[in-house]
């Protein structure tokens, strides 16, 4: 049996004094995937931003890889593709090739500034989901798709053990959406990892991709359906 | 104008301070706070009339109430994040009451009106002093943390899980937006600073295709409107805060006019390659 990747156990959360979520319990194993649904405000934003500790639980354990959320240090075996609206408000000139080499951060020393090793990285990664050609092209000059597909290129770029994907859909036209829910089907082949996949475009998500548990915010809790 | 000390010294200081307020401000717009500067700006009155009152360096009291206002805006920010831009709103018009309050009690001469905006003549010794020490902790914090502004720019929260110390960085460069503003608004001037603050990095959205370029486009920008603009005020006999904006301003509008047709011309490249490869 394997282990689990992701472990949340009686969480409960709320901003005001009104519960958001209420007794969510679930458990990933290590290298399957889920995808959450959610309509606005039904709270899956939340418990996404507490899986990744940028908010603190009311009660309840949050784990990933074993180890506490609101403990964990180190990321590195996380990577996190934001909403589009985030990836969207990138206006400042930067290149898809320094987008990529921001993410090896954690790695480098003293000046903690990007050097040669880091942009071969990042157009290896870059080329590995065809995306080379951008590499010196502003981000904010890409459709919404192609800037999606240049945070997965992020995101995989330290070799992750999960993936977490929030409304990475959101905001994008037909064509992209499809795209993109096609290059993680491929993604999902080739690398074997944890995959978490938060959305509100239910239909879509259901009929293209391919995941192994489906569930569902509703009321604060969690339903597998 | 070299033969005069006090325009010698003014000029090291417009020199220095033209390399470091565009490396705030590439923070600010980044952080998308660019109002802060003038807020902080505006508060920094009622500091140097608390020293004029009081007889103390007017630009030690300008850093003290920029630096309290910034931690407060901040504060609100953090604390009420879904109202924008409202902590500096209140901080600013509580600075401005103050300001317009102490200045009745201020003693006579046109010194607190000098502030406003800016002296050509106003830079002292010490003003020279405290400009090097800024712009080397300046420029050495920003070289330290490059690589973490340009992720903070991107996303804060992705940031945090690339081992960024957001919180840190933040506060770092809070304190010393507070004080480059509270510096810069004697010779600038407290209404004007802001504009410098933001102008030549919104030069540089148009102009840098690289998060390398808009440094290295905002600070040339910087330093050339500062230099100029003091020239200016120097031979036109016009306040030095004034002249730097209006240069500034016509940078941006031929920026704005290079991109457009930069622009146009990509464009037409494309669609002949199109073109070529349908043939």
């Amino acid at each position: 049996m394997s282990a689990n990747a992701l472990h949340v156990s009686k969480l409960y959360f709320s901003y005001t004094e009104d519960p958001v979520l209420t007794d969510v319990n679930f458990k990933l194993p290590e290298r399957k995937s889920m995808v959450i649904f959610g309509s606005n405000g039904s709270g899956k934003s939340t418990l996404l931003r507490l899986i990744l500790g940028q908010l603190r639980a009311k009660s309840g354990d949050i784990q990933i890889f074993g180890q506490e959320v609101q403990n964990k240090k180190n990321w590195q075996d996380v990577g996190y593709v934001p909403q589009t609206n985030v990836t969207k408000s990138v206006a400042f000139p930067v290149t898809c090739a320094e987008i990529l080499a921001s993410s090896r951060y954690r790695y480098l020393k003293g000046f903690r500034m990007a050097g040669k090793k880091e942009y071969e990285l990042a157009l290896k990664g870059l080329d590995r989901f065809g995306l080379a050609e951008y590499a010196r092209v502003p981000f904010s000059e890409l459709s919404g798709g192609l800037q999606q597909r240049v945070m997965i290129a992020r995101a995989m770029l330290d070799k992750p053990k999960m993936l977490i994907l929030d409304e990475p859909t959101a905001g994008v036209d037909e064509e992209s959406k499809k795209g993109f829910l096609e290059l993680l089907n491929d993604l999902k082949k080739k690398e074997s990892l944890t995959y978490i996949l938060v959305t509100h475009e239910k239909e879509l998500v259901y009929d293209m991709l391919d995941m192994d548990y489906r569930a569902e915010m509703r009321n604060g809790r969690l339903e597998y359906v | 104008m070299f033969e005069f000390a006090f325009m010698r010294r003014t000029l090291l200081v417009g020199l220095m301070l033209g390399v470091t307020i565009p490396q705030i401000g590439i923070v600010v717009v980044n952080r998308k706070t660019s109002m802060m500067g003038d807020a902080l700006s505006h508060t920094s009155l009622a500091g140097v009339a608390l020293g004029l009152i009081f007889g103390f360096n007017p630009s030690l009291g300008a850093i003290f109430v920029c630096l309290i206002s910034a931690f407060a805006i901040e504060a609100m920010r953090y604390r009420f994040p879904q109202y924008g831009d409202m902590a500096t709103a209140v901080v600013m018009s509580i600075g401005l009451g103050a300001a317009s309050i102490l200045s009745d009690f201020t003693p006579g001469g046109n010194t607190l009106e000098s502030y406003l905006f800016g002296s050509i003549s106003s830079a002292t010794p010490h003003d020279v002093i405290a400009s090097i020490v800024l712009f080397v902790v300046v420029l050495f914090v920003t070289l330290f943390f490059y690589g973490g502004l340009l992720n903070i720019s991107i996303d804060p929260n992705l940031a945090r899980l690339d081992g960024v110390p957001v919180h840190v960085i933040n506060s770092v460069f809070t304190a010393l937006t507070a004080i480059t503003v509270a510096l810069s608004a004697k010779m600038v001037g407290a209404l004007l600073v802001s504009s410098l603050l933001v102008i030549p990095v919104a030069c540089s959205l148009f102009l840098a295709r690289s998060y390398k370029q808009m440094y290295l486009v905002s600070l040339t920008l910087g330093l050339v409107f500062m230099m100029s603009g003091l020239t200016l005020s120097w031979y036109f006999e016009i306040k030095p805060g004034g002249a730097m904006i209006l240069i500034a301003t016509m940078g941006l509008l031929l920026s704005a006019l290079y991109a457009r047709r930069r622009k146009i011309r990509r464009e037409t490249v494309l669609q002949v390659k199109v073109k070529a490869v349908s043939e």
